[in-house]
């Protein structure tokens, strides 16, 4: 036969055991698993907007760099332009120099052929007319002396152009 | 070893203390050590004895609420554990030498049993209203209230029986096999009733209990 006596010390004992296991595991075990359990969601919250936050500003510097390196090589390729116009001017300006340099050489040195040339038929001449008079003993007046001089001068010329 | 009443060890109080209830109090006492020293500091991350806590509670956290919902579950979760680590661990006691499982005692098994019969009828009474739960018994039809009756019962019995008999038939073929080859069979007899058929058992036993409340509820 069952001994309720047994039965309530079973009882008693298993409500007692309840009792302790509630209070000393149940309740702080489960309140330590949830709050764990809230902190890591709180974590994995704050990390993954964290994260986004980053993601953020990564996309944030990777445009004000892809901003800054057109800007730069904007920068490059109008002082590349302007260094070239500029080459290009002096370039153009030091050959109008030269052909002008060049035009006022040929200029004075015409200039100073004719000077000479002139200098060298007075010469010539002078020299001729001195030379015929001393030949000739003054047959020939100053003026006829010029006018044939002149025409022997410029048929040497022609000469020595030929 | 082995006897149909239990041997008194003392008097408390001028009542009786049979044996089988010492090992339930030896039981409770190694229980009651464990969770001292598995929740005396509580680190975030767990080992030893606090793993095997958190274990426990995540397994019958899970149990109860799979199967009763949230509400329900949180309600009787204490009381669903204690069952199972109860049972469990007096199955277990039986693997130790010269002593006898207090689940393989009718008394212990039938005091859970009825125990759990008392909660699932008070909480139908509770959720349902008495009338609904007096009506249940004459569904689908009013001639079937007696074999209902019987059902109810019924449930109380196989509930207590069906640890009893498994315990008490481990303790039974042990003591037989002890008889015959000493020492070794026996042995190995005790370590597979305690261990394996414990655990199953217990597992049932808990896992009843909860069936029993969901279904009377509903």
């Amino acid at each position: 036969m069952l001994n309720p006596m047994y039965m309530a010390q079973v009882l008693v004992s298993f409500f007692v055991l309840m009792g302790i296991l509630t209070y000393f595991l149940y309740n702080p075990v489960k309140k330590f698993m949830a709050d764990r359990a809230a902190g890591i969601e709180k974590s994995i919250r704050e990390s993954q907007s964290a994260r986004a936050q980053a993601e953020q500003l990564l996309e944030k510097y990777q445009k004000e760099m892809a901003g800054a390196r057109a800007e730069s090589q904007k920068i490059l390729d109008d002082a590349v332009k302007q260094g070239q116009k500029v080459r290009e001017q002096i370039i153009a300006e030091a050959r109008d120099e030269a052909s002008r340099i060049m035009t006022k050489a040929k200029a004075d040195l015409e200039q100073e052929v004719t000077k000479a040339m002139a200098l060298l038929r007075n010469e010539v001449a002078d020299l001729a007319i001195k030379s015929a008079g001393v030949l000739i003993n003054r047959e020939l007046d100053d003026a006829s002396h010029r006018s044939l001089i002149q025409e022997t001068l410029e048929g040497m010329e022609q000469r020595h152009d030929q | 070893m082995l006897s149909i009443e239990p041997n008194i060890v003392f008097y408390l109080f001028g009542m009786p203390i049979p044996d089988f209830v010492l090992v339930i109090w030896g039981v409770m006492a190694a229980i009651i050590l464990f969770v001292f020293f598995a929740t005396r500091k509580l680190q975030a991350v767990p080992g030893g004895a606090q793993n095997v806590a958190e274990m426990m509670m995540e397994f019958f956290d899970n149990l109860v609420i799979d199967m009763m919902g949230k509400e329900a579950g949180e309600k009787f979760m204490p009381l669903i554990a204690t069952i199972g680590i109860f049972t469990l661990a007096l199955n277990l006691s039986g693997i130790l030498p010269f002593v006898n499982a207090p689940t393989s005692r009718l008394e212990t098994t039938m005091a859970l049993g009825l125990m759990v019969f008392v909660v699932v009828h008070g909480y139908s009474i509770k959720r349902k209203g008495l009338g609904a739960y007096l009506k249940g018994y004459i569904d689908p039809y009013p001639f079937m209230l007696p074999i209902n009756l019987v059902g109810e019962f019924g449930k109380l019995l196989s509930h207590s029986f069906r640890l009893y008999g498994n315990m008490f038939g481990g303790v039974v073929m042990t003591f037989v096999f002890f008889q015959l080859v000493p020492w070794v069979v026996p042995g190995v007899l005790n370590v597979w009733f305690g261990a394996f058929v414990g655990v199953i058992q217990s597992l049932v036993f808990t896992m009843l209990a909860v069936a029993y409340i969901q279904v009377m509820a509903e």
